[in-house]
């Protein structure tokens, strides 16, 4: 059965994209076949997986605005790891060329995405056009991932509608804390009134370090809010992390005997056994 | 001594808790902790209350859903009209505001599907048939 997941927070910088981008990746190494769907105008998980947000190309815009198809606008990534990156050494070649995968598709953004949230009438509808295109089309996948922008509006909102399971990625900061309650407020909203299936199934701490005293009273903050089970594994600040979607692929091809690639694989263990 | 006070409470922590108090999110999105707690712990079990203290619950639901509605805070009251329903799966009032919350937000589809419900319930129920017109023309 397909597995929808959203990665949401209304809180930019807190490792969203990210998150999806490389959870997608580690899924479709182990043999999954995932559906990335790009929602976010801004189009990083795009631009990550090396693919040009070409407003011309068929992308998110044209499936939301009814003028193409959802075959039409789906890509299969093909990771081509660039070989002279920095973290590149031999010992790396035998994973890297393990993490290419021919099972990641994406749905891509363009900027041409934000005339949607621009033009939505506020309460329209059209909040569930997204949940029934996927649900009527992706069922040959185990996981469709949404990336939604860092925002309250109609992408966001339909981001929330169309997915199962809501994970919530934040650095460990007071503010971040906030961001989280009210994501909670939006995920509680949406649930009693159009999506009775979204389910808050995680908070992931990203930019992580154990050894600050915030790091410790937030944590211990959602184990007594939420209980233990709703907080994820951690993902430690890492730099390669931040390098690699500048090389065009996820962490495990660019570096995967990194502590980001560690990371990213636990969660995805994780999330794979988080099912409830 | 007033002054110490102050300077306590100013150092305080603001908890994840207190932030969700804020926000009136009173208890996180489907907690099976609490759910447990509140449902199967104990010895006195949910399920063996007096009827007479359902239906004191399931009124008091009830009258804060009408009131979220006239406040026009309409997530909140449809969010306290489907705990209702899950009490009492043919509380009718409760489904015609449910229908009129859901409506207001836009989930036209959900809203006509349970006005029909409760013209499968009461099939002359003048409410329900004059909204799912209303509901129609609006689409």
């Amino acid at each position: 059965m397909t597995r929808y997941i959203v990665f949401a927070n209304r809180k930019g910088g807190c490792g969203k994209t990210t998150t999806a981008v490389n959870i997608a990746c580690i899924f479709s190494i182990k043999n999954k076949k995932v559906l990335l769907v790009d929602l976010d105008p801004q189009a990083h998980a795009t631009l990550s997986l090396r693919i040009n947000p070409d407003p011309e190309k068929p992308n998110i815009y044209n499936l939301l605005d009814k003028k193409a198809s959802f075959k039409e606008v789906i890509q299969q990534v093909i990771t081509t790891p660039k070989i002279n990156c920095h973290s590149i050494t031999n010992k790396n070649d035998e994973k890297r060329e393990k993490s290419r995968s021919k099972n990641l598709y994406i749905i891509p953004s363009s900027r041409n995405l934000s005339v949607v949230e621009m033009n939505a009438p506020r309460f329209s509808g059209d909040e569930l056009y997204l949940a029934e295109i996927l649900h009527n089309n992706a069922s040959e996948f185990d996981y469709v991932i949404i990336d939604p922008p860092p925002s309250v509006g109609i992408l966001s909102v339909s981001a929330l509608v169309a997915a199962k399971e809501a994970y919530i990625p934040m650095p460990m900061h007071f503010l971040a804390m906030e961001g989280l309650a009210e994501m909670t407020r939006l995920i509680y909203q949406i649930n009693a009134t159009w999506n009775p299936e979204l389910k808050l199934c995680g908070i992931i701490p990203t930019f992580y370090n154990k050894n600050t005293r915030i790091t410790k009273e937030i944590a211990s903050d959602i184990v007594n809010t939420f209980g233990t089970g709703r907080l994820a594994p951690p993902i430690r600040q890492n730099v390669a992390l931040a390098e690699a979607p500048g090389h065009g692929c996820s962490i495990f091809e660019y570096a995967p005997d990194s502590i980001g690639a560690e990371d990213y694989e636990t969660l995805a263990m994780f999330i794979e056994n988080n099912v409830k | 001594m007033s002054e110490k006070t102050d300077n306590r409470e100013f150092l305080k922590r603001t908890t994840l808790q207190d932030l969700l108090n804020q926000k009136n999110v009173l208890t996180p999105l489907d907690n099976p902790q609490k759910r447990e707690n509140s449902h199967i712990g104990g010895k006195n079990s949910f399920l063996e209350e007096k009827t007479s203290k359902l239906e004191e619950i399931s009124l008091f639901i009830f009258k804060r859903g009408v009131n979220e509605l006239k406040q026009e805070k309409y997530c909140c009251a449809s969010a306290l009209f489907e705990t209702l329903l899950t009490f009492e799966p043919d509380h009718i009032k409760a489904k015609l505001n449910l229908a009129v919350a859901l409506s207001q937000v836009g989930n036209n589809k959900k809203a006509l599907a349970i006005l029909e419900s409760v013209l499968e319930q009461e099939p002359d129920n003048e409410v329900a048939i004059q909204n799912i017109k209303i509901i129609e023309e609006s689409i």
